[in-house]
């Protein structure tokens, strides 16, 4: 092997000396000594090597993981506006001021309306939100409330109505929702549970953003993409288009009566319908539930059905009848 | 074809055992002792033919005391130590081919005759010597940079070089040869990066410097202005090529270090000189040689006495020595004095007679030093000599008695006269002291005369002391045995002995002065009996004398 030790200035005898110097006459034990030190400098320079490349395919990873998770969360934004990425606040003002304490009083119209003018009020996107009064009027349990809310007998008997009041027909609408069957779903398609919302929004928000192209290992980033996967970034834009809050507060039972094995027990309602651009009800509405009425077949398994399907009912009536009608 | 500085022969050759000497000079680059190198070498030197044995006169001749201190010289004051060993093996075997002495005898003589020539022999052996403690480090000091140590080699080896190539330069002699081997060397690609290396090490870089001084003298700036590299000599290498060959050298089993680089290139220069480094070592030897030589002739003109080269003549020739005079009184601090010593043909055996201390045995000493001297082409203790070829020498000049001899005195004389003619060649020189003195003179003078009869049918240049001086005159008048001379002591008025020899034969040994001046006379014994009387008589008291 030529050595680094011969210059273009040395005279070939020259050089062939120096080389000699390094390569030849070798004392003894060398050669194997010299074949450790290449062997060894062979390692260091191929782990070097190695470490080096390492890091620049895992910051490369990383870098695609980032650029993946961004692209991700830029698409399932790509479509908010301000306005949407706000709308949690908004509902969250909105729920504050249903659950105070003292009801505010019942917001129906003047006039009877038409049962198609109710349906109409009801198609724009809306959020469904329905919980207990104690629990909605404290703000950290909103996110708790929205969680355990899904689309129940109220909301479907609201968007499709039974045929009569009867138990029988308040039973097959109770049964529906509670399978969440498909014509029960086709129903509330416009209606989004609050849920999604509050989970999913903060991760099309810029601070998420940050968080990600801050994250400097790809462990960190398949973290955060783990979580942005397992978000229903769908529902949550879906969500944030919504222009209006249908919510449903239970208030507290009365301490005497029964309890269904369902936990229904007899216990008023209260139903408000928010424009969620303003902040401003566009209905309201209390009504009483009460499973006592019920068959007992009907009341072993669907007492809280019934009653939400048959307070549906009751607050479509009390709209058609523009403020007359109760139950 | 390599010229070789061998200034000693005619015919240029390597003598010394030149693998055995360059490995060792690899050895001693590489580890930094190598005591002996130089001795070692020279001592197992190989030399011309000769016909001398040493064994059959060095010992009589005192010769190696005549080396380690006759052939002393001074340097600037100092005595370097030389190679005793050397010189006596090439003093004590002188070349049979006259060739080899005239070319020795010619270098002797320009040294002498040009001052010049001897001044840069002188520092040429001066850098030998330092060369030789630079590789030997005879003291064992412990280096502490070695490549500093090699350097300094090369330094002084360049010195060296381009001292012989330009001293000597128009000597006529065998001289020329140090020049001519200068020259070639100085001509050679590996003088070019010896050179070169050499330059890198004085001066890789220069830097040029402005230092700013305050008025209380403190330093207050230092600017470097410039900093320049010899570009354009090959030793000279970027800084990051440097650093890759350190790490080339360690991959390959060195250290990493830039005195390793610097190890490396020394081991290029070095490798590419080996022949010329070893040639040195043979040339240290052959520097002693001479100014040995000339430190003799110092040493004798400090004393007032005068040396020479030999007028080399046939044996037939007269003999003629003119201030002879024994070197070894010369080296023991004796004023020895100098005689004049003529025959009519060296080719002669001569009886020297005479008294006892008169010089007999140290005439002997003289001319076979002188011979010896005469023979390896230096200075002979002489004013002026004729002197002629011998085949070889034999001396018996020292008879001891002892302990474990076989025979009494007569029988071993008479085995050292059978030893003597089972060695003797036709034309050797003989020296003999005192023949045949360890029996009664009438049976003694018989062998005597055997043995001379004997040895003229080779003639020889015999000396032969001896007391008997009845069957010397016998010899003289009857003259029974051809080309026989007679030297006898010289006595001055009152019978002491001159120093200077005569022809003829002694009338007396004058034992009775010897003896007298010994104190061995009647009165002187008869006083000592009487002393030892009464000093028993003091000792014992009255009457214990029987």
């Amino acid at each position: 092997m030529p050595t680094l030790l011969v210059t273009s200035k040395m005279s070939p005898e020259l050089a062939a000396r120096v080389q000699a110097a390094v390569s030849g006459r070798q004392a003894r034990g060398r050669p194997l000594k010299a074949l450790l030190r290449f062997l060894t400098f062979a390692f260091v320079l191929v782990s070097v090597v190695g470490i080096v490349r390492f890091r620049q395919q895992r910051l490369q990873s990383l870098e695609r993981q980032r650029a993946a998770l961004l692209a991700t969360l830029e698409q399932g934004g790509r479509s908010l506006t301000r306005s949407d990425r706000e709308l949690d606040r908004r509902v969250a003002s909105a729920v504050a001021l249903e659950s105070s304490p003292v009801y505010a009083g019942d917001q129906l119209p003047d006039e009877p309306r038409r049962d198609a003018d109710l349906t109409e009020m009801l198609a724009p996107p809306t959020l469904y939100l329905r919980g207990s009064l104690d629990a909605l009027a404290r703000p950290d349990r909103l996110r708790d409330v929205a969680s355990s809310s899904s689309k129940d007998a109220f909301l479907l008997c609201l968007l499709a109505p039974p045929d009569d009041h009867s138990e029988k027909s308040l039973r097959l609408k109770a049964s529906s929702a509670a399978a969440q069957s498909k014509s029960s779903l086709q129903v509330s398609a416009h209606v989004e549970r609050l849920a999604p919302l509050l989970q999913a929004l903060p991760l099309l928000g810029r601070d998420w953003t940050e968080r990600v192209k801050s994250a400097e290992t790809s462990e960190a980033v398949e973290t955060l993409a783990k979580l942005v996967a397992a978000a229903p970034l769908a529902a949550a834009v879906r969500a944030a288009k919504a222009r209006q809050l249908l919510l449903v507060l239970d208030e507290t039972a009365a301490a005497t009566g029964p309890t269904e094995l369902d936990g229904e027990r007899a216990h008023p309602v209260r139903v408000a319908l928010v424009d969620l651009s303003n902040g401003e009800s566009r209905l309201r509405f209390r009504g009483k539930v009460d499973p006592s009425g019920l068959s007992d077949q009907a009341r072993a398994q669907y007492a809280s059905g019934i009653d939400s399907c048959a307070l549906a009912l009751d607050f479509r009536h009390a709209v058609s009848a523009g403020g007359r009608a109760k139950r | 074809m390599p010229v070789i500085p061998d200034i000693l022969h005619a015919t240029p050759s390597r003598r010394i055992d030149w693998d055995r000497t360059k490995l060792a000079l690899t050895l001693a680059l590489a580890s930094g002792s190598a005591g002996g190198l130089f001795a070692e070498a020279l001592d197992s030197a190989t030399l011309a033919p000769s016909g001398f044995r040493p064994s059959e006169f060095a010992e009589e001749l005192f010769l190696q005391r005549f080396v380690s201190q006759g052939l002393r010289f001074k340097i600037a004051g100092q005595q370097p130590a030389m190679h005793v060993k050397h010189l006596f093996r090439l003093l004590s075997q002188p070349p049979a081919d006259a060739a080899i002495v005239q070319f020795r005898r010619d270098v002797l003589r320009e040294l002498t005759e040009r001052g010049e020539l001897r001044a840069a022999l002188e520092a040429a052996y001066v850098d030998l010597c330092k060369l030789r403690g630079l590789l030997e480090n005879p003291a064992g000091i412990r280096v502490w940079d070695e490549n500093r140590r090699r350097l300094d080699i090369l330094h002084v080896f360049k010195s060296l070089l381009d001292r012989l190539a330009d001293g000597f330069g128009d000597a006529r002699s065998g001289l020329r040869r140090l020049a001519e081997f200068g020259i070639q060397v100085r001509q050679s690609e590996p003088y070019g990066a010896l050179a070169d290396l050499l330059k890198c090490d004085e001066r890789q870089a220069t830097v040029d410097v402005r230092v700013a001084v305050g008025a209380d003298g403190s330093v207050n700036r230092f600017e470097v202005l410039a900093v320049k590299e010899q570009r354009d000599n090959p030793f000279v290498n970027p800084v990051w090529r440097r650093w890759l060959a350190k790490l080339e050298l360690f991959v390959r089993g060195y250290r990493f270090s830039d005195g390793e680089i610097l190890a490396r290139l020394v081991d290029a220069v070095i490798s590419g000189l080996e022949d010329e480094l070893a040639s040195l070592v043979q040339l240290l030897g052959d520097l002693e040689f001479y100014l040995g030589a000339l430190g003799f002739r110092d040493e004798a003109n400090a004393a007032g006495l005068a040396v020479c080269l030999p007028e080399l003549v046939e044996p037939s020739a007269p003999r003629e020595l003119r201030g002879l005079f024994n070197p070894l009184l010369l080296v023991s601090g004796i004023a020895p004095v100098p005689s004049d010593l003529t025959s009519a043909r060296l080719a002669s055996t001569t009886l020297v007679t005479g008294p006892n201390s008169g010089g007999k045995t140290r005439l002997l000493q003289s001319i076979g030093l002188t011979q010896l001297l005469a023979q390896s082409g230096l200075f002979v203790p002489a004013s002026s000599a004729r002197i002629a070829w011998v085949s070889g020498m034999v001396a018996s000049l020292i008879e001891e008695t002892r302990a474990d001899q076989a025979e009494g005195r007569l029988g071993m004389e008479l085995m050292r006269i059978r030893a003597l003619f089972e060695r003797l060649q036709p034309g050797a020189l003989v020296l003999l002291d005192e023949l045949c003195s360890g029996t009664n003179p009438t049976e003694g003078e018989q062998i005597f005369e055997l043995v001379i009869t004997m040895m003229s049918q080779l003639e020889p240049q015999a000396f032969i002391t001896t007391h008997f001086l009845a069957f010397a005159n016998r010899l003289a008048r009857e003259a029974p045995i051809p080309h026989l001379a007679f030297l006898q002591v010289e006595l001055d008025a009152q019978r002491r002995p001159t120093y200077q020899f005569a022809p003829g034969v002694a009338g007396s040994s004058l034992a009775a002065h010897t003896a007298e001046r010994l104190g061995v006379t009647g009165e002187q014994l008869s006083a000592l009996i009487q002393q030892n009387l009464r000093s028993r008589q003091l000792s014992h008291g009255p009457g214990t004398i029987r």
